[in-house]
C-alpha cells in the first residue's frame, strides 16, 4: 500500500513508532489506566482492558484528573508508557505528560485521525515535524 | 512565545536550576499551545500529592526541584495526600507508605508551598479576588474556581503547576482569554430538580460525558447553595475535559449554539450504573472535601443516631474545617454515631490496599468513577439524608 500522510501540530517533539490503538472516548490516565501494567482500567471505556505500553494510542483529548501528566511520567519510567499519542485536540494535561516523558503527541489535523487510523495499523509519529505517517494496514486493502 | 528580558534571564538559568527547569516547562507547554506571553498569577494550587497517584516517578519530580532550591513565589496550596498525616497509622497505612508520603509532602514545605492536604482550596484561604489569573490543578476546584469564583485559570497538571508556583507565570492561552470563556452548549433541564448535592454530581457527570469540551451554559437551574456547586463542578470535571460552565436564566436570542437536553430518566440511568450493593460497608462523603455548611447538615441528622451494626462513615475535609469542626462539637457527635473524621486525604487518592474489596456508599460520581476504576471497589450512589436515614439506628 502507499503510506498515508497526516499534517497535524507537533505539540511534544519526540518521535514514536508502533502499532495503533484507536480509543473512539476520551481518557483520563490517572484513574483509568494502571501506570504498573500500562492496561486501561475505567470501568466506562470501550478499551477496558487494552495495553497502551508501545502503542500509538489514538484518542479525541483527556478528560478527568489533572494527575494524569504524573501518571504518564511515571508510565515512561516503568516502561508502560505509549510510544506515541494522536489527539484531535490535545489538553494541558496529556501535552505536559508528554513533555516531560519523552512521547510524541501531535493534533489539530484536518481529517479525523480516530476516522483515518484503524487498531492495528503500523503508524509513525515525529512530533518534531507535526507528521504522521500510516505505513501499514493490518487489514490489506481496508481502506475504510 | 515572547518572554522579556527577566524571563530570558529565568530560562538562560541566572535565577537557579530550579526556576530555569520551571521556565522550560512552562516555555515548551506555552509554545505548545500557541501562547503569545507568560502572564503573572496571583495563586496556585498543586494536584498530584499522593504517593499512591505518584508514584516512585512523581516523588523523585518532586524531590528534584525541591533540592535544586525551588521556592514558591506566590501562593500556593496543595490536593489530599494518600493519608490523614496524623492518623495515619489507625488507619492501617503501611511504614513504607507513610515514610514515602512524608518525603513528598516536606519537599513542598521546603519550597514554601502551604501543604493545605486539599482538594477545596478556595474554603482554605486560596481564594484569588475575581478576575485574577491563576495556575490551578485539581479538576472540580478548575471548573469551581473558573466557573463560581470567577477566576481564570486552565486545567493545568500537577507538574505544571508546580513551574508556576516557582515562576509565578503561566502561558496567556486558553480561559485566560475572555473569547475562551463564553457558552459553547446550552443545557436544558427537563424535569431536574437539583436539591442534593447527589443530583448535582450526576447532573455534571452528565453533561461532561456528553460535552467532553468547551462550556455549557445550564439554563434555569437556580442553585446558590455553594456546597452543590461545588458536587457539580466535580461530576462536570470526571467525565469530560471541561473546566467550566455557567448558569443562566434563558437562553435569549443566542441561536448559534447548539441545545442538549437533559431529563429524569438521564439522571436515573446513569444511577442504575451503581446500584445498591448488597450489605454495603462503608459510607463516605466528603468527595470534594466537605464544607463546614455540608458537614452541619450532616451532624444534625445523626444526632442521637447511630450507624447500624457492620456500618462504618467516613467522613472527609481539609485540616482547617476539621478545626472548626472539633471547636463546635461535631467531631464528638459524629464519633459517638460511629463515624469518624479522616483529614488531608480522600478514598481517590488512598493506597488501593485500604479500598480494594470494600462496598462504599457516596453521594459523589466523581469518587464513584475512581473508587470503581482505580481501586476496584464497589460502590451505590445515595443522598445524604437516605443514606443516614437508611443506615442508622435511633439510639436507646
Amino acid at each position: 500500500m502507499n503510506k498515508i500522510i497526516l499534517f497535524g501540530r507537533g505539540l511534544s517533539k519526540f518521535y514514536g513508532e508502533g502499532e495503533a490503538l484507536v480509543s473512539r472516548e476520551a481518557i483520563s490516565f490517572f484513574g483509568g489506566v494502571d501506570p504498573y501494567s500500562g492496561k486501561i482500567t475505567d470501568i466506562s471505556h470501550h478499551l477496558r482492558g487494552h495495553s497502551v505500553k508501545g502503542k500509538i494510542l489514538v484518542f479525541p483529548h483527556g478528560k478527568g484528573s489533572t494527575v494524569g501528566a504524573y501518571t504518564l511520567y511515571q508510565m515512561s519510567k516503568l516502561g508502560t508508557a505509549p510510544a506515541g499519542i494522536i489527539n484531535i485536540i490535545a489538553d494541558h494535561v496529556t501535552i505536559v505528560g508528554c513533555i516531560l516523558s519523552n512521547i510524541p503527541l501531535i493534533d489539530d489535523f484536518t481529517l479525523n485521525p480516530i476516522d483515518v487510523i484503524s487498531n492495528g495499523d503500523y503508524v509513525r509519529v515525529d512530533g518534531r515535524r507535526g507528521v504522521v505517517e500510516i505505513v501499514q494496514r493490518k487489514l490489506k486493502g481496508n481502506f475504510s | 512565545m515572547f518572554l522579556n528580558r527577566n524571563q530570558e534571564l529565568m530560562l538562560k538559568g541566572e535565577f537557579g536550576p530550579a526556576v530555569q527547569k520551571a521556565m522550560e516547562l512552562l516555555v515548551a507547554l506555552g509554545d505548545a499551545i500557541g501562547a503569545e506571553k507568560l502572564i503573572p498569577i496571583k495563586s496556585v494550587h498543586i494536584s498530584g500529592i499522593s504517593y499512591s497517584t505518584i508514584g516512585n516517578a512523581g516523588l523523585s519530580f518532586v524531590e528534584d526541584f525541591a533540592s535544586l532550591g525551588a521556592r514558591a513565589t506566590v501562593l500556593s496550596t496543595i490536593n489530599p495526600a494518600g493519608m490523614d498525616l496524623i492518623r495515619w497509622r489507625e488507619m492501617g497505612v503501611k511504614e513504607d507508605f507513610h515514610s514515602k508520603q512524608l518525603r513528598i509532602i516536606n519537599s513542598f514545605k521546603r519550597m514554601n508551598i502551604k501543604t493545605t492536604c486539599t482538594c477545596t482550596p478556595y474554603l482554605v484561604g486560596n481564594k484569588p479576588e475575581r478576575g485574577s489569573h491563576v495556575s490551578w490543578a485539581e479538576s472540580s476546584a478548575v471548573v469551581y474556581g473558573n466557573s463560581i469564583l470567577n477566576i481564570k485559570t486552565n486545567r493545568e497538571s500537577g507538574p505544571s503547576t508546580i513551574a508556576s508556583a516557582i515562576t509565578g507565570l503561566t502561558p496567556l492561552a486558553g480561559y485566560h482569554l475572555d473569547e475562551n470563556r463564553k457558552p459553547s452548549v446550552y443545557v436544558k433541564l427537563i424535569g431536574v430538580k437539583v436539591a442534593s448535592n447527589l443530583t448535582a454530581s450526576i447532573l455534571g457527570y452528565l453533561i461532561g460525558r456528553e460535552m467532553n469540551r468547551g462550556i455549557p451554559a445550564i439554563i434555569g437551574l437556580n442553585v446558590k447553595n455553594l456546597s452543590i456547586l461545588k458536587s457539580l463542578s466535580a461530576g462536570l470535571a470526571t467525565s469530560g475535559g471541561l473546566a467550566m460552565f455557567t448558569l443562566i436564566e434563558e437562553k435569549g436570542n443566542v441561536q448559534d449554539a447548539p441545545t442538549m437536553k437533559i431529563d429524569y430518566n438521564d439522571i436515573n440511568h446513569l444511577l442504575m450504573d451503581y446500584p445498591l450493593i448488597e450489605k454495603p460497608d462503608l459510607i463516605f462523603f466528603g468527595c470534594p472535601h466537605l464544607s463546614l455548611p455540608e458537614i452541619t447538615y450532616i451532624v444534625n441528622l445523626l444526632r442521637g443516631r447511630r450507624l447500624k451494626k457492620g456500618m462504618e462513615m467516613w467522613l472527609f475535609t481539609s485540616r482547617h474545617v476539621y478545626s472548626e469542626c472539633l471547636r463546635r462539637g461535631y467531631v464528638e457527635v459524629v464519633y459517638n454515631a460511629g463515624g469518624k473524621f479522616i483529614c488531608d486525604t480522600c478514598p481517590v487518592v488512598m493506597p488501593t490496599y485500604l479500598i480494594k474489596g470494600r462496598k462504599f456508599i457516596t453521594n459523589s460520581s466523581k469518587a464513584a468513577f475512581y473508587l470503581s476504576s482505580k481501586h476496584e471497589a464497589s460502590v451505590s450512589l445515595l443522598d445524604i439524608k437516605t443514606c443516614i436515614k437508611e443506615f442508622t439506628e435511633r439510639k436507646i
